[in-house]
């Protein structure tokens, strides 16, 4: 019970920590930190494993606010599973890694404090059990993620690959949050377990399809689906390691994953196939024919990326469980075999000091090992026999072809398919023979040279897996069966092989390697592919368009109502009060006024209102600053007074004291303040401005009449006198509201102070450093 | 100009205006008073010494940094809160009970007292804050 909140919350408590342990340890052990908060993490997840692997998940719910039906819940399945073990296992190697790859003066507390707090934020996202909390955690890796992408903030690339994540990003975020609001809404409930029962109500419902179109713009975007891809090749502006981790690893799967979750729910209607197989599908040829273009081994890697996980959206939309068990498959290998293939290039831009494809060749006679291991990743990449690549691939294939029976028009996926996979071939032969093959090359801004041991580790081990799962794919089954059984809610009990005899998905690979071969040895072909412009508007052309038009419009937005006048804001303030607050009194009724019912006045309380009223426009009218600070004194007094003749000693007090303070701080700055300027106001100023005045005096005094009227009805005030003893220990009420039934109220009211106490101070100091600045200057 | 009658009662009465707002304080649960009240009058009696002397009077008499006033006040509040969930109730929860005391006699202790001298230090240190930086800063 205890490990669910362990895995999740250890990272983020290490990541808080961070900080406060660089003091100790020193930045360059920082790395250690990370990596001992990822060791943690990985153990509680494998401690779950008995959940995951088995046949009855975990479903751990821990109250948060009950009193409003808050929960915290987890739930742990084989999909869940999965996911947690990759993220947190691949966390380990990262940190590992990391800790060799950054050098000064990168500031190394900073980079593994976000990279736990994407951690915790991921962990959290794959565990829980309830839409909103997924969501919640969902947002926390699209911030992390941008301050790992902007972590080179002084690059004008890395501050804009950043920013265009976040947006991209956000904009699937909000959308999945409407979906989530429609489901909750419809059904009562965000708990998956719970929306999974109510599967046939769903899918029977009209708005089934604006709920299905929501949530998958949140995932489409999120797994850098087209047309939203355009934000993940700006994003390998992140330091390796993160590009590693985040971008082709894990963040970007959380589409996947989503889809997969949800998949119980949705999946049985055609929308589902139409919209999601689709996507996918476009998706993977678009990303395979982009990366063919690349020249940066990185930006090669990012469109590559886009291109596998639309093949892995596009299995989840053929909604069988064929389809789910490749996908389970293949978001293991690829993982394995993407990250590693990202740590290797992060090993070739630092020993060489280049990225660019057509800048390297000839690398393994100086960098053997790192050469070994670019061709496990590159082949298992290509999906060629013996790498685990080539397993799930045949999977989707498989899954594919199978399609053909479903319907004709769907053999468009089969064919595509291969088509994609065709491109995929090539470019990755490209990374491996372009880069190790060939010519040595002279002329590199390093002299390149294998990498320390540290620097090989984490990709040897991901290479070892990638080997191992190629050749014995049964040590995957427990992982893939477990997974695929919750992404289709049937028990599944499938064997991993290498060879399934002559079936269609075989030939499609051979068709695949054929063609594929081919088209990297014959240069003319390749030209075609490189030459031709994709597309006369593009998706990143629209988004440039977009962006500072959005920022502009924003700005004058916001310069509507933060007009820097505070005539300007009391008006806003004012007016939404009289025209909310009045419309709903008038829509109500609540409106009622009873002159006998008032009660008497004596004639000293009158004369205290007149003085009230003539202090009051004395403010107002005073031509000197001293005058109205003190007729704004006699407006406090009098109302101290209305408090005495009303019996509230405590709010008499509280005037009393509040109005000394304020008359002392009007005293304190009077003095410094410039001389009040006769304003020559237009007319027209002056009737809306007195129309505002008017307006909302008017409007309080019909509200307090009303007030007054109901007060009849039972209030909450006859709760606190019946109770303030015996619940609280107090007789005086005032203060046991303050200090007991509404404690958080005041919590909150005395954090404000605080703040604000803060606030001026700052404000002041600041004022006086710049003016003995600007003194010193002269 | 130096007013030595407002020197001299300043002397004496500051001590009075300050054990007068700690009874304020102790006092609010059952008659008029509170943190809040006894902040404010906390304050202003500090602002009296700032305005008869000056603002190096009021730090040899009062040599406390108001941030960490706050600090310390808000550490108090949200302390006792913290404390209710370290024993399994609700955060902020509050509770009291009375006790015989030889000589005194039976006196009620209340959680919500903490909370309260939170609420008086947060109170007087930003109050001073405000005014000692205004005062400074011009």
């Amino acid at each position: 019970m205890f490990s669910v909140l362990w895995v999740v919350f250890i990272p983020f408590i290490f990541a808080a920590l961070t900080p406060l342990i660089q003091k100790f340890i020193g930045e360059d052990r920082i790395g250690l930190w990370g990596v001992i908060a990822a060791l943690l993490s990985f153990g509680g997840v494998l401690s779950l494993a008995g959940y995951g692997l088995g046949d009855e998940p975990l479903y751990v719910i821990y109250e948060w606010a009950p009193t409003f039906g808050l929960t915290l819940g987890f739930y742990i399945d084989g999909l869940s599973w999965l996911f947690a073990f990759l993220i947190s296992g691949i966390g380990v190697l990262i940190n590992l890694y990391a800790y060799w790859y950054l050098h000064k003066p990168d500031p190394f507390g900073r980079f593994f404090a976000y990279l736990l707090f994407f951690m915790g934020s991921m962990l959290g996202l794959v565990l829980s059990s309830n839409l909103i909390i997924l969501i919640i955690f969902w947002e926390l890796t699209t911030i992390s993620s941008f301050l790992l992408i902007g972590y080179w903030s002084h690059t004008e690339r890395a501050r804009y690959g950043a920013v265009k994540s976040i947006l991209v990003t956000s904009v699937g975020g909000l959308a999945m949050i409407g979906g989530a609001v429609i489901l909750t809404v419809i059904t009562g409930t965000a708990e998956f377990p719970e929306l999974i029962k109510k599967a046939a109500f769903i899918q029977e419902h009209a708005l089934f399809f604006p709920i299905l179109l929501l949530l998958m713009l949140g995932a489409f975007s999120k797994s850098a689906q087209s047309p939203f891809h355009i934000w993940l090749p700006d994003a390998m502006e992140a330091p390796t390691p993160v590009s590693a981790f985040l971008h082709s690893s894990t963040m970007v799967k959380a589409g996947v994953f989503l889809i997969a979750r949800v998949h119980p729910i949705f999946s049985g209607r055609e929308e589902w196939i139409l919209l999601i197989a689709s996507i996918g599908l476009i998706t993977m040829v678009l990303g395979a024919y982009y990366a063919l273009r690349k020249v940066d081994l990185k930006a090669i890697l990012a469109y590559s990326t886009v291109s596998q996980l639309g093949l892995m959206i596009m299995a989840l939309g053929f909604a069988d469980v064929l389809g789910a068990k490749a996908t389970a498959f293949h978001i293991m290998n690829h993982a394995a075999f993407k990250g590693m293939l990202f740590l290797v290039v992060g090993i070739i831009d630092h020993e060489t000091g280049t990225r660019d494809i057509s800048r390297l060749s000839g690398l393994r006679f100086t960098m053997p090992k790192t050469a070994v291991l670019a061709f496990i990743g590159a082949f298992a990449s290509a999906g060629i026999p013996l790498f685990n690549g080539f397993l799930s691939k045949e999977l989707i294939f498989e899954a594919a072809y199978d399609q053909i029976g479903v319907a004709s028009w769907m053999a468009v996926f089969p064919v595509f398919a291969v088509v994609g996979s065709i491109l995929t071939f090539t470019y990755s032969m490209k990374i491996f023979f372009r880069v190790f093959y060939g010519e040595e090359a002279k002329e590199l801004p390093k002299h390149p040279h294998d990498p320390p041991f540290g620097m090989l580790f984490s990709p040897g081990l991901l290479a070892a897996v990638t080997v191992i799962v190629g050749i014995l794919p049964f040590i995957a089954e427990r992982f893939v069966n477990a997974a695929t059984a919750a992404i289709t809610q049937q028990p599944a009990d499938f064997y991993l092989t290498i060879w399934h005899g002559f079936t269609p998905a075989l030939w499609m690979s051979v068709v695949t390697v054929a063609i594929g071969i081919v088209l990297y040895s014959r240069k003319a072909l390749l030209e075609v592919l490189h030459s031709k412009p994709p597309f006369g508007l593009t998706v990143n052309a629209m988004y440039d368009w977009w962006y500072p038009n959005i920022m502009l419009g924003a700005e004058k937005l916001i310069g509507v109502f933060q007009s820097q006048k505070i005539r300007f804001y009391f008006m806003y303030i004012l007016g939404m009060v009289v025209v909310l607050c009045g419309w709903v009194l008038i829509r109500d009724g609540h409106f009622r006024f009873i002159p006998h019912d008032l009660m008497h006045a004596e004639t000293y309380e009158y004369l205290g209102a007149l003085a009230f009223i003539l202090a009051t426009i004395g403010v107002a009218l005073f031509r000197s600053r001293l005058a109205k600070v003190i007729s704004l004194g006699v407006v406090g007094y009098m109302l101290c007074a209305t408090f005495i003749v009303l019996r509230a000693p405590d709010l008499a007090l509280t005037q009393l004291l509040v109005d000394i303070v304020t008359v002392i701080l009007f005293v304190l700055v009077i003095y410094f303040l410039p001389q009040l300027k006769e304003v020559k106001e237009s007319l027209s100023v002056k009737i809306r401005d007195l129309a505002v005045a008017g307006l909302t005096g008017a409007f309080v005094t019909v509200f307090v009449l009303a007030v007054y009227a109901h007060r009849h009805t039972t209030s909450v005030a006859e709760y606190f006198l019946d109770n303030a003893y015996e619940l609280a220990g107090g007789t005086n009420v005032v203060n046991v509201i303050l200090v007991d039934f509404r404690t958080f109220d005041t919590l909150g009211e005395i954090i404000v102070l605080a703040i604000a106490g803060l606030g001026v101070y700052a404000l002041v100091r600041m004022g006086v450093a710049h003016k003995k600045k600007k003194d010193s200057s002269i | 100009m130096i007013s030595l009658i407002l020197h001299r009662v300043t002397r004496v009465i500051i001590h009075i205006l300050l054990i007068f707002s700690i009874f304020l304080l102790l006092k609010g649960h059952n008659e008029p008073g509170g943190g809040f009240i006894a902040g404010l009058m906390a304050s202003v009696s500090i602002v009296l010494v700032y305005l008869t002397y000056d603002i190096e009077t009021v730090k040899r008499f009062m040599p406390i940094s108001y941030p960490a006033m706050i600090a310390l006040g808000l550490f108090f509040a949200t302390g006792m809160g913290l404390g209710g969930v370290v024993l399994g109730y609700p955060f902020l929860t509050q509770t009291f009970d009375y006790f015989q005391i030889p000589l005194v006699g039976e006196i009620e202790l209340a959680t919500a007292l903490i909370f309260d001298i939170g609420v008086f230090l947060t109170v007087v240190g930003a109050t001073l804050l405000i005014i000692s930086s205004i005062g400074e800063g011009s």
